[in-house]
């Protein structure tokens, strides 16, 4: 138990699961909000905040890639591929888990279902990421990407699941595959490789 | 100095900021382009909507900047040396606002190659909508900077960035009111509006203050003088919330001055939207044509952006085109959703009946007088609803003499203003 605390410690998790309780509640009322403006379409009015909340979930996730000292970290004679696999696995599910408990109404339309898919999706790529930028720049592509997909997607055909997966409704399976694929890659590379060792330090 | 900035200009954001300003931002613009192609005003206001975008991107990029000592633990060494710590602070901020900057250049440089060919109207003030838009970057930049610097968060960057993109969408999206004009982004402009110089001035005057507070607080050795500024700027700011939303805009009056072509049916387009009037001739002019010959068919059509357009009240035939505007300026025949232009005009140019109680539309037997009215004025066989018999029945009318064919649609024209359900029948029967 104290090692497990030693490694939720030295990977900031008790901050991390502090900012997934903000951006857990921000989400909520920003969803709330957007549903009730006069122009709003109902629930499908939430799509930004699928887009938005999962992004932030990703990169706090990011922040628990890398220890305060990676090198150290590995000299240690412990089974880090099975840890960092497990890390992310466990990441995954809790922030999914969170962000689901904030669109539950509707889930199928911009709801929970299309956030949990998102966030697994987010999470993947930023572990692709972590593993060739660092964990420090690791929210880059994440953010990037969905920021360009959310303005530049529009309302997309389903056939273009394979990249505009942040904005399709649930009902759309090639999204569904685009999210398992790159949790798939990220969780893989992570666990074998681990985030690169940058010189950025600390905060 | 020189050697300073030729530094920081190699081991800052600025070229990363520059390449995905210049990148995305021209993939933003032409994503729409019906929006801006063509016009100047166009392309000044959508570069502001742009900037939902790219100022969060901004934001996030100059905070990462903004942490880089303390990341690479350099900041108490840093504090050490001799040189003026306002001045690192500005040779920081004017590295990272040079390549934002240049990224906005070249997108509007990309986009001008695509308006100045084709522009019929250069006025609309949009040389000031675009100086505001380089203020606010310029503003993002020193926001994102200093917050970066002030944050001690791992996470600053990308906070930072969607907290400035939930706040424009905020502030631009939430209603009629003067909080709008605090946001870099111009959410309810509607073509043929112009903004007066004054608002563009106060709007310039408020990016301007948050930039120089933020500079400030970043570069000052006490932060109390960072007062002034934010008192000014905060003082601007109460000037811009407590005056008017959307009134703002006024009408352009010599954007919505019309061109016309001066034939029997006059075809006309608002100096705006007058690139296209050549194209829009030539595509209908077998309708416009056809309409000349008939007495009480409408004589004067316009064509202008979109339905949310200023129309003026006088013009019976109204045309948005702004769908139909591909990406060189030119138009196209049918829009992103496969709706047909002829089709369009064809429902424009005949008398509204959806009003007329007695008006047999769900008839088939007559409303097939209807439906040969509409394919005579341009529509598609779809669009108007015809099936093979009818479009046999048009094709006898169609080779009729053009003189028959405008007697027949001046009774058409008649007993449609009026809702004469009765005349039906007897056209039904001329049509035999």
């Amino acid at each position: 138990m104290r090692v497990l605390w030693l490694h939720c410690r030295a990977r900031s998790a008790p901050a991390v699961l502090l900012g997934m309780l903000v951006v857990t509640l921000l989400a909520w009322w920003l969803a709330d909000w957007l549903v009730h403006q006069s122009y709003a379409q109902g629930p499908l009015a939430r799509r930004s905040v699928v887009v938005l909340a999962p992004v932030l979930a990703a990169a706090l996730v990011s922040v628990s890639l890398a220890g305060a000292d990676d090198e150290l970290e590995r000299s240690t004679a412990w089974r880090w591929r099975r840890i960092r696999t497990v890390h992310v696995t466990i990441a995954t599910v809790v922030c999914s888990a969170a962000l689901t408990l904030t669109a539950l109404w509707e889930p199928a339309r911009y709801g929970a279902y299309e956030l949990v898919r998102n966030t697994v999706a987010c999470v993947g790529m930023a572990a692709v990421a972590a593993c060739v930028l660092g964990a420090g720049l690791a929210w880059v592509p994440v953010l990037g990407y969905a920021a360009v997909v959310f303005v530049v997607g529009g309302t997309p055909a389903p056939d273009s699941a394979w990249w505009t997966w942040p904005v399709q409704l649930s009902d759309v399976p090639g999204a569904w595959w685009a999210a398992g694929v790159w949790w798939s890659v990220g969780t893989v590379l992570y666990g074998l490789l681990g985030a690169r060792v940058t010189p950025d330090r600390g905060v | 100095m020189t050697r300073l900035l030729r530094i920081e200009l190699r081991r800052s954001v600025a070229l990363v900021l520059f390449v995905a300003t210049a990148v995305g931002g021209t993939a933003m613009m032409f994503n729409d382009t019906e929006q801006w192609v063509g016009r100047w005003s166009g392309l000044a206001v959508y570069l502001r909507t742009a900037l939902v975008v790219l100022v969060p991107i901004v934001l996030a990029a100059a905070a990462w900047q903004g942490g880089r000592e303390r990341r690479r633990r350099m900041d108490e060494l840093l504090s050490t040396v001799p040189r003026p710590r306002p001045q690192l602070v500005l040779v920081r901020w004017g590295v990272v606002s040079a390549g934002v900057v240049a990224g906005c250049v070249v997108v509007w440089l990309v986009c001008a190659a695509f308006v100045a060919p084709v522009a019929t109207y250069s006025g609309g003030g949009w040389w000031w909508l675009t100086l505001v838009a380089v203020v606010a970057v310029a503003a993002a930049a020193a926001v994102g900077l200093t917050l970066g610097q002030v944050l001690p968060w791992r996470l600053a960057a990308p906070v930072i960035g969607v907290a400035g993109y939930a706040g424009i969408g905020l502030l631009s999206f939430a209603g009629d009111s003067g909080r709008m004009w605090l946001s870099p982004v111009l959410p309810s402009h509607v073509v043929g509006e112009i903004l007066p110089a004054s608002a563009s001035a106060l709007q310039a005057a408020w990016f301007a203050g948050l930039g120089v507070s933020a500079l400030t607080l970043a570069g000052a050795r006490k932060r109390k003088v960072v007062a002034a500024p934010a008192a000014m700027t905060l003082a601007i700011g109460a000037v811009i919330v407590v005056g008017p939303g959307d009134e703002r805009w006024t009408e352009d009056a010599a954007a919505a001055e019309q061109v016309c072509t001066g034939d029997v049916v006059d075809v006309c387009a608002t100096r705006q939207m007058g690139f296209l009037l050549d194209d829009f001739v030539a595509a209908t002019g077998e309708t416009v044509q056809r309409l000349s010959r008939v007495p009480g068919a409408p004589r004067r059509i316009l064509v202008n952006a979109n339905s949310e357009a200023r129309w003026s009240a006088s013009d019976p035939v109204r045309i948005g085109l702004e769908r139909y505007v591909d990406w060189r300026g030119g138009l196209s025949m049918t829009d992103a959703w496969g709706y047909r232009l002829r089709d369009e005009l064809a429902t424009a140019v005949l008398p509204p009946t959806q009003g007329c109680a007695d008006w047999p539309a769900p008839d088939r037997d007559l409303a097939v007088v209807s439906v040969v009215a509409q394919l005579w004025a341009g529509a598609t066989g779809d669009a108007a609803g015809a099936d093979a018999e009818v479009l046999a029945r048009y094709q006898r009318f169609a080779d009729r003499p053009e003189a028959a064919q405008a007697r027949w649609m001046q009774r058409y024209y008649e007993a449609a203003r009026n809702c004469d359900a009765a005349a039906l029948p007897a056209l039904k029967r001329d049509l035999a």
